[in-house]
């Protein structure tokens, strides 16, 4: 008993003990350790450049931090570990990380005096605590530092990563490459003074005793020279004012393995930096080398020194320079797009550094100014594997091969495409930015923020069709249609992929809106558009077919107001009244007689008006000219009461102007101005004509209201009318007699009087049925008024079915209708019966965001309703349903 | 008027507190007992109507059931606090100067420059700080040697518990370099003390080859990786080592000092401004084999990650919270360092700020942002972002000790440390409470009731 008391607690000890140093082990590494290394992550992306070649629709295995596999996706799944997060990303484009050959993000501008400073590591000088966001946002990953840059020999570069937490992690290299400088820019080192300045005075002026190295290429070429000789033999004496250490560190790059990265403005610089390399072994990254052309025999001789040139491109992104204008016999200079053909012809590596760091966010752009002399392949391996290739990382960076370190960039579309805009970047299987959440200056933003719709076709409404469309929306406007429209690059996309945008649909006679069948009649002068609810459940159906404005009127024997409103969750009114809708029924010669009284008193009124206003603006004529001939005249004084008068006058007619607009208010006051007009004619002065008299203005009457634009021609009548003889006294009418815009609704006989419906220009609203059969016959209606001219729009005469008159219309267009026909029934001849064609009907520039997001064309037996757009705002997609 | 009469207090003080010291028995060690009161002693529980006996200088006993042989000077504490002195683990003041103006001078020594009548260490008595670590200011690259003082003595010898406390390294660069050839200027020094050393060893061991002096210079830990110093190729031949970047200093005088830096007799404080210094100081710490101690200034919070994965001491600068603005976003945001490196589980020390506490009587028109200047205010804004009572008051006493390397002597109270303490009116954190006595090593040293400065003050006040 005792002895296993003494076991379990010796054994509990035992555990113990075996459990404390792991658990220190982990408390003291909880802070530093990497994301734990068993977490494996799938990248699935349409296309994959993986610095070698090209994989569609290709997946990438990222375990630890590295690349495991990449491969194509062919019906097969990739194997990976049951717990690997798959993360599909679409259309996305990924490729490895860029690499910039060489930058200047250490410290710059604080240059030692010395010339040559070999000991002074860039990698010192380099901020890893500073947010290189903008760089990442550009994809680069991975950044060479360069030392200083204006003395001949100014220290070691390094290679480090643009972001992570852990700066001896995100060191690549720390010595990466020993900088000189060639050029005669860097030769001109600074004088030194030594020794130490004592006092100044005349005899003892203040004089730089020392200057450095000469100051021509020779001098400074003989100065590398003992440099490198002394460095080689040690022992050797201490050449200038170079000390041991420093020789210790030119000895370290002369060693195989180690590069000289070395600046060659001109050809005689780079003829001496070969001869260098040559004499002392060295091997070389040349950097901005000057002409090419001296070299043409000799450049495949090249690869034993060298090991790969960094060009800078000619141009900076999006900058205009001046080209300087060459002497006359010079050979025009080389471009860089030139000397990279060259150069990669020779099989040597060719990598890029931007004019200014500014750049290195547009390192991808910059890249693609190289399209001109290389392929997309070549082009993107300057700023991939090349790069890495010649910083010596090949084997860690600039490729996505199984091994590599994942870093990699998600590009929204190919590396080289307009638009293409860079999402994510990770380094080392590590997200480090997404363009999402990035904290970066933004573009200035409109509001609301515009939106982009993509789609395989736009139809346009006035016949056109748009392949591969684009369309700008902003607000509740469209703001460009076309292939290609302007748009910010951070502005949300809607790719539609195989979809189709047409204008949104138009039902000439819904019943909707007012949340039932009306109760009771209604006079013209109801605003109908008053009484619309807000977020009609019947509304949120109805338009779910891709109908986003409809009539409405009442159905009474009398006419009755017309309101053509959208299907918004707000209905917004387009046109209060938009038409008057009349009907031929019942008994002919009563409602015959009963639609020639309300047309006549209707025209009375009408022509009151208009004559009203034909005198009106003869009289402000005439007043106009009886003024300024008063004006003339000069002022006596037995007269000096009626100017007074007249200023009184001269007001009032103004104010009967403005008055025109809204002359139901203002009724009252109307006996003034004539009163006043009679006034100065009781006592005309010799020479004065009579002052002109104001017009009568008729009695403002709100139920005839709408006939003045009739009249006017300003709107349509809308005449039920089904049967022959109905639709033969409606033209009679109201064609004949009274000479109003016409629009059959119904006409279900119309196909019998077609040629004379076109003649007298009478439109038709088809529906709800459009093919019926009479008498053994099938008569198409919509056919039949297609192919007489005779312009038709379609109603549906339903509440939710309002939903179903494009299908409806789908059976037409399977029984002959031409699908063109169809769609400019539903969108272009509404608009233009009810003269709304300046806001919808059409997709255009300036016209209302109103539009239906299709699968396919239009009448297509699979074609569905994707989306439906009203005023800018989704008000319906397919997802809704799910 | 009130200014001048200030002034004349001042000078009067000076004065009276010089000869009041050169009075003092500098080795008249009486015993002295503190009876009742509060007792936190900083190593263990806080002690109700507790006793502390000092003898010698020494704390002798400490405890409830202490007797108090008749001999002894009795303080009544009845009501108060009585705690051990605060530390102050990094400052450059108490000299004429903070900075030298030669970048390479690792040979200097503090104690040469601290002058025991300056009214700083006036200042640290009035406000219970009874232990300063005294360096070089951050301007230079090697400053100099720091030394651990008491803040009290007539002469500077009376003061000094830790002469060579460390060398002052400022990674800051000096002028017109830049960070890069600043480094690379600190490393061919250091480098130049190892070869040094080395030669050193080679005369005294009998037969040196230079492979065997490589290998004892580079530690075993090396491994190789491309981020550690690459070895030099033997040079054997051209025999002597370079000369170092001094000036008209003495290069023997250099060497020899930094050759005890790299042997660990001397720690490394290491100044960092920027976060990226931060990675520097660790790799330099690393390559050389240094003991560090991190001096941080306020950026280097970014860095946080690091500098807890080392585990090196730590000792940010005063302002503990301040706003920056974010570089892309233009935004402003608030830092509060007590809760980054809080976050990290980064044990800090704490410094006051440079201006100098003496301020408060030397120029009455300076902002009231004088919380800083106290180190009691500085412990207390850590309890302001978190961190308990206790954990604030070990920061200005145990921690600062350790941090400095003189938690054997000084920092708590217990038997056979220094008599270093203080008796406070009231709770230490609180601000209405006073500093009633400072004793250092076993002395009373500060007496409020004999304040005549602060009473002058206080008046003068009360006048208006």
């Amino acid at each position: 008993m005792k002895r296993s008391l003494f076991h379990g607690k010796s054994l509990r000890w035992v555990w113990l003990a075996a459990l404390l140093p792991g658990w220190l082990w982990a408390a003291s590494q909880g802070t530093l350790s990497p994301p734990s290394t068993a977490a494996t992550d799938v990248y699935v992306a349409q296309t994959i450049w993986t610095g070698k070649k090209t994989i569609n629709h290709g997946y990438l295995i990222v375990e630890g931090g590295k690349v495991k596999e990449v491969g194509e996706m062919r019906n097969h799944q990739p194997a990976y570990p049951a717990h690997a997060k798959v993360h599909p990303l679409g259309k996305a484009f990924l490729m490895p990380g860029l690499i910039a050959a060489e930058t200047s993000l250490a410290e710059r501008g604080r240059d030692d005096v010395q010339t040559l400073t070999p000991e002074v590591r860039a990698l010192d000088g380099f901020n890893f605590y500073e947010d290189y966001q903008p760089l990442l946002a550009g994809g680069v990953t991975t950044v060479q530092v360069a030392p200083g840059t204006r003395r001949l020999m100014p220290g070691q570069g390094a290679v480090v990563q643009t972001a992570g937490s852990d700066p001896e992690r995100r060191t690549l290299k720390d010595r990466e490459s020993l900088r000189i400088l060639l050029g005669s820019a860097y030769r001109n080192a600074p004088r030194i003074y030594e020794p130490p300045i004592g006092a100044v005075s005349f005899d003892k002026p203040l004089d730089p005793t020392k200057p450095q190295l000469g100051s021509s290429l020779a001098s400074v070429v003989a100065g590398l020279r003992a440099a490198f000789q002394a460095a080689g033999q040690p022992g050797g004496p201490l050449p200038g004012d170079l000390s041991e250490s420093a020789l210790d560190v030119i000895a370290e790059y002369m060693k195989p393995g180690k590069t000289i990265r070395i600046t060659t403005p001109t050809v005689a610089d780079m003829r001496a930096a070969l001869a260098l390399a040559r004499e002392f072994n060295l091997k070389l990254i040349l950097v901005d080398p000057g002409d090419l052309r001296p070299f043409r025999t000799s450049l495949e001789q090249w690869k034993d020194v060298v090991i790969g040139v960094i060009l800078q491109p000619d141009a900076r992104a999006g900058a205009i320079q001046e080209v300087p204008v060459p002497e006359e016999d010079a050979p025009k200079p080389m471009t860089s797009q030139e000397k990279a053909r060259w150069l990669l012809d020779a099989g040597i590596p060719v990598a890029l550094r931007p004019q200014q760091d500014a750049d290195l966010k547009d390192l991808l752009y910059l890249a693609s100014s190289y399209r001109t002399s290389l392929s997309v392949d070549e082009s993107l391996s300057l700023v991939t594997r090349h790069a890495a290739h010649l910083l010596g990382l090949g084997d860690r960076v600039g490729t996505l091969e199984p091994g590599q370190q994942a870093d990699f960039v998600v590009l929204s579309g190919p590396p080289f495409a307009a638009r293409s805009r860079i999402d994510q970047v990770f380094i080392a299987g590590e997200n480090v930015y997404s363009a999402a959440n990035a904290n970066l200056p933004k573009a200035v933003k409109s509001k609301p923020l515009p939106m982009l719709l993509k789609a395989r076709q736009i139809y346009t409404g006035d016949g056109q069709r748009i392949e591969q469309g684009q369309m700008l929306i902003h607000g509740s406007t469209i703001r460009g249609v076309g292939r290609s429209v302007s748009a910010s690059l951070d502005c949300p996309v809607h790719d539609f992929g195989q979809a189709v945008i047409v204008p949104g649909f138009f039902d000439m006679g819904a019943k909707l809106g007012l949340g039932g069948a009306p109760q009771g009649n209604a006079t013209l002068g109801t605003k109908l558009g008053e009484y619309l609810l807000t977020s009609d459940p019947q509304v949120r159906l109805a338009r779910q077919g891709g109908v986003t404005s409809v009539l409405l009127s009442i159905e009474q024997a009398g006419p009755s107001p017309v309101v053509a409103f959208k299907l918004s969750d707000r209905p917004q009114v387009l046109k209060d009244p938009a038409a008057i809708r009349f009907q031929v029924s019942g008994n002919l010669t009563m409602t015959g007689q009963t639609l020639r009284d309300a047309l006549r008193s209707g025209k009375a009124y009408a022509d009151a008006w208009t004559q009203y206003e034909r005198d009106n603006e003869e009289y402000q004529k005439k007043l106009a000219e009886y003024n300024a001939l008063k004006a003339k005249l000069p002022a006596s004084k037995p007269e000096e009461k009626k100017p007074e008068e007249n200023k009184t006058e001269e007001k009032k007619p103004d104010e009967k102007a403005t008055e025109e607009k809204k002359p139901e208010e203002k009724k009252p006051e109307e006996k003034k101005p004539a009163e006043g007009s009679t006034a100065p004619a009781k006592g005309p002065s010799e020479s004065l004509p009579p002052e002109p008299k104001a017009p009568q203005k008729p009695q403002l009457v709100e139920v005839l209201e709408p006939y003045r634009s009739l009249f006017a021609g300003k709107m349509p009548a809308l005449v039920e009318a089904r049967r022959l003889d109905q639709i033969q006294l409606a033209v009679t009418i109201f064609r004949d007699e009274f000479n109003v815009r016409t629009v059959l609704v119904g006409a279900d006989d119309a196909h019998r009087m077609e040629t004379a419906l076109a003649e007298k220009d009478v439109s038709v609203i088809a529906g709800p049925e459009f093919i019926r059969t009479v008498d053994r016959e099938t008569i198409h209606l919509p056919l039949r008024l297609a192919n007489a001219g005779i312009p038709f729009a379609f109603q549906s005469q339903a509440a939710t079915g309002v939903q179903q008159l494009p299908s409806a219309l789908r059976y037409a267009v399977r029984q002959g209708l031409g699908a063109d026909d169809a769609l400019s029934g539903l969108t272009t001849t509404p608009a233009q019966l009810l003269g709304l064609d300046q806001r919808i009907g059409v997709l255009a520039a300036g016209k209302d965001a109103d539009l239906v997001v299709l699968s396919g064309p239009p009448f297509d037996a699979a074609t569905r309703v994707i989306a439906v757009m009203i005023d800018g705002q989704w008000v319906h997609s397919m997802e809704d349903d799910r | 008027m009130m200014r001048r009469r200030i002034h004349v207090h001042v000078l009067g003080w000076v004065l009276l507190a010089g000869w009041g010291m050169t009075s003092a028995p500098v080795a008249a060690q009486e015993s002295l007992a503190l009876r009742g009161g509060k007792i936190i002693p900083m190593s263990g529980p806080a002690l109700e109507e507790g006793v502390i006996l000092i003898r010698n200088g020494k704390i002798e006993a400490i405890g409830k059931d202490v007797a108090i042989p008749p001999d002894v000077k009795v303080i009544d504490a009845k009501g108060k606090v009585i705690m051990p002195g605060f530390i102050e683990a990094h400052s450059s003041r108490g000299m004429d100067q903070t900075n030298e103006t030669n970048p390479n001078t690792p040979f200097l020594s503090v104690i040469d420059g601290i002058d025991p009548s300056q009214e700083y260490f006036d200042e640290c008595r009035r406000n219970g700080v009874t232990t300063v670590a005294i360096f070089p200011g951050n301007n230079t690259m090697f400053g100099g040697q720091g030394a651990i003082v008491k803040t009290a003595g007539v002469t500077v010898n009376d003061m000094i518990l830790k002469r060579g406390a460390g060398i002052k390294i400022s990674l800051k660069p000096t002028a017109e370099r830049s960070r890069m050839s600043h480094m690379a200027a600190l490393r061919k020094e250091l480098d130049a003390a190892r070869i040094f050393l080395e030669e050193e060893k080679a005369k005294s061991s009998p037969k040196p080859t230079a492979a065997s002096s490589d290998a004892s210079r580079e530690p075993k830990d090396d491994d190789g990786s491309t981020t550690n110093g690459f070895q030099r190729p033997p040079r054997g031949q051209r025999g002597t080592a370079p000369r170092p970047d001094a000036g008209n200093v003495d290069a023997a005088q250099v060497r020899a000092a930094l050759a005890s830096l790299l042997k660990g007799e001397l720690l490394a404080f290491i100044y960092c401004e920027l976060a990226m210094d931060v990675p520097q100081a660790l790799r330099l710490t690393k390559e050389y084999g240094l003991k560090s101690v991190l001096v941080l200034d306020r950026d280097c919070y970014k860095a946080a990650k690091l500098v807890a994965a080392s585990g090196l001491p730590v000792i940010l600068e005063p302002t503990l919270v301040f706003w920056e603005t974010q570089p892309q976003t233009g935004e402003d945001q608030q830092i509060i360092l007590p809760e980054v490196y809080r976050e990290h589980k980064i044990p800090v020390a704490l410094q006051v700020t440079g201006i100098g506490s003496g301020n408060l009587f030397r120029q009455p028109n300076l902002p009231p942002t004088l919380g800083t200047n106290f180190l009691w205010y500085q412990a207390a804004t850590l309890v302001k972002y978190g961190a308990s009572e206790e954990e604030a008051l070990d920061t200005i006493t145990r921690r600062a000790a350790q941090a400095v390397g003189a938690d054997k002597l000084v920092g708590t109270l217990e038997a056979g440390k220094d008599a270093d303490l203080i008796i406070l009116s009231g709770d230490p954190l609180k601000i209405d409470t006073w500093v009633e006595k400072t004793i250092v090593n076993g002395q009373v040293v500060y007496d409020r009731e004999q304040d005549r400065k602060l009473k002058g003050l206080l008046q003068s006040d009360a006048k208006k």
